[in-house]
């Protein structure tokens, strides 16, 4: 199938160019979106480090660890599907994407594993309840009220990520996407790649600091 | 020879990557369970930068990015540091 050059664009590598300007003005707008949780994050952490290294102990380590592999090897597949079509595989580019999604999809099963163990536990935004009273550290609702809003924001973009590669999945297996537009894999993989580097740094200040220095 | 050497690591550079992705990764779980002080929490951020770093280059392709998508990277990530170098500054000298 032959792509479509759309208005006002004159050659095909003219709309690429656009298309990948226009996506990294799309993902810096969203980093900066996460860059003003980070600040709130950072504050409170300063403010409070032992509430947040409280807060630390009680997220769940094994599964932190597994969805940061799994993001890390979504990201390796979506890179590996661009580098595939623009050597014309499509089909190859379509099975990376597909695993590509079923990892996004992965990490939101942990996810909602792990959500569900912190309702179970009390573990949820406002301060209140058996699990704050019988864990009075200061502090430790801020971290549990940031903890939701962050990662729930993030696991939003990883299921618009899932939705994105399979459709870019389907797309590539159905031939519409070729080495002549596999400038629109690269637009999804770059949306990808930004959702793994916001959870790289996520992960550690959620689950990794777990003590006091 | 040389140009296939070349040829072969460029081949071959994705999956070196994630190698030092994943390597990295476990590294930083296995610190966080190793009693480091101060040191833990700027051991731990360093290596994500190292990670954030080694996904924007090679799986991002800055390195090969035209200027125009660079200067979109740089100025974001100027924002982003200003962001945290002034709330930083405004918690430490409260």
């Amino acid at each position: 199938m032959r792509p479509v050059i759309a208005d006002p664009f004159i050659t095909l590598e003219q709309q690429a160019h656009a298309v990948r300007v226009g996506m990294w003005a799309f993902l810096a707008s969203e980093v900066l979106l996460f860059a003003g949780l980070f600040s709130l994050m950072t504050g409170q952490a300063i403010h409070f480090p032992h509430g947040f290294a409280e807060g630390a102990r009680h997220a769940n380590g094994a599964i932190g660890f597994s969805n940061t592999m799994l993001l890390l090897c979504g990201s390796y597949f979506a890179a590996r599907a661009h580098r595939t079509v623009k050597q014309g595989a499509s089909h190859r580019a379509g099975v990376l994407l597909s695993m590509a999604s079923f990892v996004a999809l992965g990490f939101v099963v942990l996810k909602a594993i792990e959500y569900a163990e912190h309702i179970h536990e009390g573990m949820v935004p406002g301060g209140r309840g058996v699990f704050f009273t019988t864990h009075p550290t200061p502090g430790l609702a801020s971290y549990v009220s940031l903890y939701w809003i962050a990662t729930g924001l993030h696991a939003v973009h990883v299921t618009a990520g899932a939705i994105v590669l399979g459709v870019m999945s389907f797309h590539c297996f159905r031939r519409r996407i070729s080495s002549s537009n596999a400038h629109i894999v690269e637009a999804g993989a770059l949306y990808w790649h930004v959702v793994d580097v916001i959870w790289v740094f996520l992960w550690p200040f959620f689950y990794l600091f777990r003590e006091v220095g | 020879m040389n140009i296939r050497r070349g040829q072969s690591w460029e081949a071959y550079s994705l999956e070196i990557a994630i190698a030092l992705l994943l390597a990295f990764a476990a590294l930083s779980f296995g610190v966080s369970h190793v009693s480091l002080g101060a040191w833990g929490i700027p051991v731990a951020l360093g290596i994500a930068a190292f990670k954030a770093s080694i996904i924007g280059y090679e799986f991002m392709e800055l390195s090969t990015a035209s200027n125009t998508v660079r200067l979109a990277a740089i100025g974001c990530l100027g924002f982003v540091f200003l962001l945290l170098g002034f709330m930083s500054l405004d918690v430490a000298t409260r």
